[in-house]
């Protein structure tokens, strides 16, 4: 109980601090937003002089004490309340961060479950049949190959063969031109369809890294004492493989895979831009290449509070999965 | 208008490979999300009326929004409302449009005559009354104001259905220019609406030839309005706006002939573009204002006129329009003027200054005290190297090679140019409080060049080092051209409003207080196929910038080809 109670702390102070840098970044940067959003203006075009002055006013830059906008800072997280965004007038933070938000995690939440269970599974098989041709080699050798290639490059080959020039898919966008997102079968149809190469560059260039870390920890554990006692003791290859060392093995993917949870909600920035998927992380990069700091501000926290709630989640696993951690707790 | 110079640093690759190097790739109707299948179900036995128009960009999606007065508007907004004048950003013809015509009382009272039997598309009559309602809803709600008229009105009111009366506190004829280009709104919707500023008007009601007819978050859909008041002159029975959501998506859906109209900018568009269909592809890239190369006039060696004519005599403007500029952005008379749109306000004794010319550039540096020392630095007379900064956003890379070049042409004379490139918002507060040598910026311009001199030239546009000016950035300040400027404010009279012109060129030809680059190109492709009549270099009726005004102007213009 101690330690729940120490973890709660730790993250009640974590996001305390976070919160409190997420204020004072934007505060701290020379200029200000509504100087952010001339230069935006600025940048697409003449604009007569005048009206730099309609911008200010229409932004409305708050002009109060530091201490005073802190503390309606802390009442707006409460709420959820983020202000307008500046490349999103007149929406508000909230409404882009509640459209975009369900693509990216249905996007980016189911693959990384995939990556994760896949890649996994296929460790500990690699690692139960170190040395053979398929089981081990082949895979091992093309996940070390598919985990080192630049994303990005993968991509946009991806992008270009398969879409552009065999017309499998389609090159861009979460769902075809004429459809309001509705849980209808036509929309969920062509989401799926249009979710299907962003979602096969991100397995085929993620699931080597769990593939890999797996293996590596079931050989450590596979030569531990305790699976030769199992096997001396007879019990069956499948019952040392996943309840002896894969069991013990997995702790730190499972971290790993806690932390990644959390960073869903971040999107995957270049998957986005590459195929213009309406998530996340395109939110995130118009959000830094318009310098809307509102829009910044309500990711960035979303993002922390998620990863700090699944390394909480990752901790409570732990002391399930492993007792050791549980007994240093007391 | 920028917009692609952010994308493309962000996927150099992306467009270099797709388009150079797949030279048949072709995309197959139902392929691409950007691409709807309505196109065909809509279409005429003989003629196809629908025009897909790629001019509208996501970020990645569209957000909802027809507010005409907002600047995150969706395109389409330009074809629901109309104006008073159409104003020919290009020479500055102007067609009487939602008003028949106007009159100056002197030069403080304005009088529009508007035209009798214009519905809005809800079928309600438009009348004076929406007219003053507009502007008097301007005054109300001055981030709607953007051109700031109420600067200089006093009051708008309709006095009888047919006529609106402008008056103004001090005299600015220019300012016939914004008001011009207002979009008007309907009054008995707009004055149920709480706020203005925040509405995002989400069921038009305009005067255009174009109403709203869907609308999702990645295409909307626009059919004309068979009760326009000039429906017999729009051949167009549907326009179709897919989202843009990057550069490279959108270049391979223009070179698949997706497209009727696009505003792209496309690197080697003659391969990707009119190659493909030499008959129907076309492009015309209308001139905008020019861009600058501005001097910090405050510091030395830029506050001696002579060392600032040496500059413009020893930049390349050719190179730097061919190399840095793709050569889609031609260099720019020394005058500033716009041409070949303003040739009629060029002064013919000026037409020809600076042509580029190193030699004299040396010369003219040798004439007051600058040599060269034994490393072939041009030293000024204390013997020390003359070496400045110009300050890019990095984020523009077109700018950054013609930096490049500027760099080159002015190492030839011995002078070190560095290169810095902050973030645009770095950029742009060093180019506001004057923390900088040498930049680049845009320039503004309308249909006369009153408005580019008043906003690189007005000492009301520019402010000490350290507060921040609004566009005289340069900081150019002179009673003289003050004078001028305010001359030509106050005069209705075209030999007045010439003279002033040629004597400001006289200041920009010898005083240099910057130097005009090269015009900015309005992007702008289009295909034959199905419509005919597009404005072009032979007949530029109007500006393809998709905005007020101009959009009404094409589609009333264009004719079906078959």
């Amino acid at each position: 109980m101690r330690h729940f109670l120490r973890r709660l702390i730790i993250l009640l102070l974590t996001l305390w601090t976070t919160v409190t840098i997420n204020f004072l970044i934007p505060r701290l940067m020379p200029g200000n937003p509504a100087e952010a959003m001339l230069a935006k203006f600025h940048g697409k075009g003449p604009m007569s002089p005048q009206a730099l002055h309609s911008i200010e006013v229409m932004l409305g830059i708050s002009s109060e004490g530091l201490l005073k906008q802190y503390s309606q800072y802390w009442v707006n997280v409460f709420h959820f309340n983020f202000g307008v965004s500046y490349t999103y007038f007149p929406y508000s933070v909230r409404h882009m961060i509640a459209q975009t938000l369900p693509w990216t995690l249905v996007l980016v939440g189911v693959t990384t479950v995939i990556s994760f269970v896949v890649g996994t599974l296929l460790g500990i098989l690699s690692a139960w049949r170190q040395g053979k041709i398929f089981s081990d080699m082949a895979i091992t050798s093309l996940f070390t190959f598919t985990s080192s290639f630049p994303y990005f490059w993968f991509a946009l080959l991806c992008a270009f063969f398969l879409s552009y020039v065999l017309n499998w898919f389609p090159l861009s966008g979460g769902n075809a031109g004429n459809m309001t997102p509705s849980l209808n079968f036509n929309f969920l149809a062509s989401a799926a369809y249009h979710s299907i190469l962003p979602a096969l560059t991100i397995l085929v260039s993620s699931i080597g890294g769990w593939q890999l870390g797996m293996r590596n920890n079931m050989l450590t554990a596979l030569s531990e004492d305790y699976v030769t006692l199992a096997k001396a003791r007879g019990l069956s290859e499948m019952r040392i493989a996943l309840t002896y060392a894969a069991r013990n093995a997995i702790l730190p993917n499972m971290t790993g895979f806690a932390m990644s949870l959390g960073f869903i909600v971040g999107g995957s920035v270049l998957t986005e831009l590459v195929f213009g998927y309406p998530g996340m992380g395109n939110l995130l990069y118009v959000a830094v290449q318009n310098e809307d700091f509102p829009l910044m501000q309500g990711i960035f926290l979303i993002i922390v509070i998620c990863v700090v709630v699944a390394n909480l989640a990752a901790d409570i696993v732990n002391v399930f999965i492993d007792p050791r951690v549980r007994r240093a707790g007391e | 208008m920028k917009q692609w110079k952010r994308t493309l640093c962000l996927v150099p690759a992306a467009c270099g490979m797709v388009l150079v190097g797949y030279p048949n790739g072709n995309l197959s109707a139902n392929q691409s999300a950007n691409v709807p299948s309505a196109v065909n179900s809509a279409t005429t036995a003989s003629a196809n009326t629908v025009m897909t128009l790629g001019i509208d960009n996501g970020s990645p999606d569209f957000t909802e929004n027809f507010n005409p007065f907002s600047p995150n508007l969706r395109s389409g907004t330009y074809f629901i409302y109309e104006t008073l004048y159409a104003i020919n950003a290009q020479n500055g013809t102007q067609t009487p449009w939602l008003a028949s015509s106007f009159k100056w009382n002197g030069t403080k009272q304005l009088t529009f005559t508007i035209r009798k039997g214009i519905k809005w598309n809800d079928g309600k009559t438009f009348s004076s009354s929406d007219v003053a309602f507009t502007f008097n809803l301007l005054k109300k709600y001055p981030a709607l104001d953007t051109s700031s008229v109420w600067s200089v009105l006093s009051s708008v009111a309709a006095p009888n259905a047919t006529t609106v009366v402008f008056k103004f506190k001090t005299a600015a004829i220019p300012i016939f220019t914004y008001i011009c280009n207002t979009p008007i709104v309907p009054e008995h919707i707009w004055k149920n609406v709480s706020n203005p500023v925040t509405y995002t008007n989400t069921n038009p009601v305009g005067t255009g030839a174009f109403k709203l007819s869907s609308y999702t978050n990645t295409q909307y859909v626009l059919t004309k309005n068979t009760g326009y008041w000039k429906a017999s002159k729009v051949v167009a029975t549907q326009l179709i706006f897919p989202v843009l959501t990057g550069n490279d998506t959108s270049d391979l859906n223009l070179a698949s002939g997706k497209y009727t109209w696009a505003n792209l900018f496309v690197p080697n568009i003659e391969k990707t573009y009119v190659d493909r269909d030499k008959a129907d592809n076309h492009y015309w890239f209308a001139p905008g204002g020019p861009s600058n190369l501005v001097m910090n006039l405050t510091k030395a060696p830029f506050n001696n006129a002579v060392f600032r004519q040496a500059m413009e005599y020893a930049i390349n403007k050719q190179e730097v329009s061919a190399k840095g500029e793709y050569g889609y952005q031609p260099p720019a008379n020394a005058t500033g003027l716009m041409l070949p749109g303003q040739q009629s306000w060029l002064n013919p004794s000026l037409k020809n200054a600076y042509a580029y010319n190193p030699k004299k550039a040396a010369q003219l540096l040798a004439s007051i005290g600058y040599k060269k020392n034994s490393k072939g630095q041009l030293v000024n007379k204390s013997g020390k190297p003359v070496a400045f900064t110009i300050t890019v956003p990095g984020d523009y890379t077109d700018w950054i090679q013609s930096c490049k070049v500027i760099a080159q042409n002015l190492a030839q004379l011995g002078i070190t140019l560095n290169l810095q490139t902050p973030s645009d918002t770095g950029w742009y507060n060093q180019l506001q409080t004057g923390d900088y040598d040498m930049s680049l910026t845009y320039g503004v311009n309308y249909n006369n060049p009153w408005f580019y001199y008043d906003s690189v030239l007005s000492s009301a546009n520019t402010a000490p080092i350290g507060k921040a000016a609004s566009s005289n950035f340069e900081r150019w300040k002179n009673l003289a051209t003050d004078k001028l400027l305010t001359e030509f404010e106050q005069t209705t009279s075209p030999t007045v409003q010439h003279k002033v012109i040629n004597q400001l060129q006289e200041t920009m030809i010898k005083q240099v207080p910057l130097i005009p680059l090269f015009y900015n190109a309005n992007w702008n492709e289009y295909s034959t196929a199905d419509f005919v009549g597009w404005p072009d270099a032979s007949n530029p009726y109007a500006t393809p910038d998709f905005l007020f005004n101009d959009n009404e102007l094409i589609m009333t213009h264009l004719k079906l080809a078959h």
